[in-house]
């Protein structure tokens, strides 16, 4: 079996052991193993760059809270919101479910409104939103952490080589998508404009120190301006802190308050792009251009339907990566264009004296009004 | 001894790989160096600034006065650009 004799013989005597280990490894499966070893030194890899990051964004948040004057210690205080999680309504019985959604987001955001405005007592309400949101971006570095490091072990535990190939498969996209929250902690700390606000800086932009607005719902701000020879009703979240306001509540508000004489309601927000789009392109389209969990988009479908007023939207491309750090330069630019969009839909689809709704959806951090 | 090393080359390239991929794997993204500029304009006439951005800034902040008219100036936008590398 084995030839003898010269280096001929030592390569003929490694081939065949080569031959008989990789045989050995197809029959007993120990390629698989194999295999499955290095995903998971791969995945471990992974796991703890998020770990890291995870952490540090924690680090951020409590020294921001700091830098607050918090009262207390911060530590404790993040720690005990970090697993803060919120258990979703019951979607078999669909009967009120935006409403009972509604209530638990609302009470989820309480309990961070009300926490932070005793815990920092001397600070403006701006400046509290901001923490909150740093807060926030904590939570979700953690939870991705929680969630990569719970499939890993189970895959482990349970032998389960599809779990961990998937996993392993799904990890530069879960490490990019953990790496952009962990980007947006700067835009936050430092209240410089996201990507997202793009909605808010269009309709800040056609209310410019317009001393006609108002608050109608809690942090959302509406504002008249006359346009075109139309009425003009902006609405946009209050800044610039980093709120997203409830301007679903605020749209059926005013719709009712006008009993259903508006000619045309106009969302503006950014939407997320496919790969190999353009950043800062402005489209159009028809629906409610929001991206809540539901009750607000909710609330916007229904009170259109019922008034039967024609509901346009307008978004902004842009990545995920561009939506939630600092906004880029075409994007701002953007706004401009969207303006435009805005004259031309009041010009060829309302008539002088109409009134119409203009919405800015969207984060407004770092944007006035 | 050449055929043995056509043996141990490729083995010792494989075991290097086996070492360093997951390392080259979990490697940062490569992202552009940004910086942040504010856009300040002048509330009447057409004077516009830009210079780097200052913690505080907002946009529709009225801060300072214009150089030209004496009007207030306002933050008319903030954006973040590529930072341009020096050749």
């Amino acid at each position: 079996m084995f030839p003898t004799g010269g280096s001929s013989d030592i390569i003929s005597l490694i081939n065949t052991l080569v031959f008989l280990v990789l045989m050995f490894f197809i029959f007993t499966g120990l390629n698989q193993k194999f295999q499955m070893a290095l995903w998971i030194r791969n995945i471990r890899n992974y796991l703890l760059k998020i770990e890291k990051i995870a952490a540090d964004a924690r680090k951020q948040c409590v020294e921001s809270l700091r830098e607050l004057g918090f009262k207390g210690d911060p530590e404790k205080f993040v720690e005990k919101f970090i697993e803060f999680f919120i258990i979703e309504p019951v979607s078999d019985e669909p009967i009120g479910l935006m409403k009972r959604l509604e209530h638990l987001l609302d009470t989820r955001n309480m309990r961070f409104k009300n926490a932070l405005a005793r815990a920092l007592p001397n600070t403006s309400k701006y400046e509290r939103y901001n923490a909150e949101v740093i807060l926030e971006v904590a939570i979700a570095l953690t939870y991705i952490y929680r969630i990569v490091r719970h499939y890993l072990i189970l895959g482990q535990k349970t032998n389960n080589w599809v779990l961990i190939m998937q996993l392993e498969l799904q990890m530069p996209q879960i490490m990019r998508i953990a790496e952009t929250y962990y980007r947006a902690l700067e835009a936050f700390r430092e209240v410089k404009p996201i990507g997202d606000s793009i909605g808010p800086l269009v309709a800040a932009k056609l209310m410019k120190f317009n001393s006609n607005k108002r608050t109608i719902v809690e942090d959302t701000i509406v504002a008249e301006v006359e346009r075109k020879g139309r009425k003009l009703l902006i609405v946009k979240a209050e800044g610039p802190g980093s709120n997203v306001g409830k301007p679903g509540e605020a749209i059926k508000r005013l719709v009712e308050a006008y009993q259903g004489k508006i000619a045309r309601i106009v969302m503006i927000d950014a939407a997320l792009k496919l790969e190999g789009e353009k950043s800062g392109e402005v489209i159009e389209g028809v629906g409610a251009a929001i991206g809540d969990p539901g009750p607000e988009k909710f609330k916007i479908e229904n009170v259109a339907a019922d008034y039967n007023i024609p509901l346009d939207s307008i978004v902004i491309k842009e990545s995920l990566e561009e939506a939630i750090t600092t906004m880029r330069k075409e994007i701002s630019e953007a706004a401009d264009k969207v303006i435009e969009t805005i004259d031309n839909i009041l010009e060829e689809r309302t008539k002088p004296g109409d009134i119409v709704i203009i919405a800015g959806i969207g984060n407004t951090v770092g944007v006035a009004q | 001894m050449m055929r043995e090393l056509i043996f141990i080359i490729p083995l010792i390239i494989l075991l290097t790989l086996l070492i360093l991929m997951p390392k080259i794997n979990v490697k940062k993204q490569s992202t552009p160096k940004l910086t942040t500029k504010t856009v300040v304009k002048c509330t009447k006439c057409d004077y516009s600034e830009t210079r780097e951005f200052k913690k505080g800034d907002y946009i529709l902040k009225i801060e300072g006065t214009c150089p030209k008219c004496n009007s207030p100036t306002y933050i008319e936008a903030i954006y973040a650009e590529v930072l341009q590398s020096r050749k």
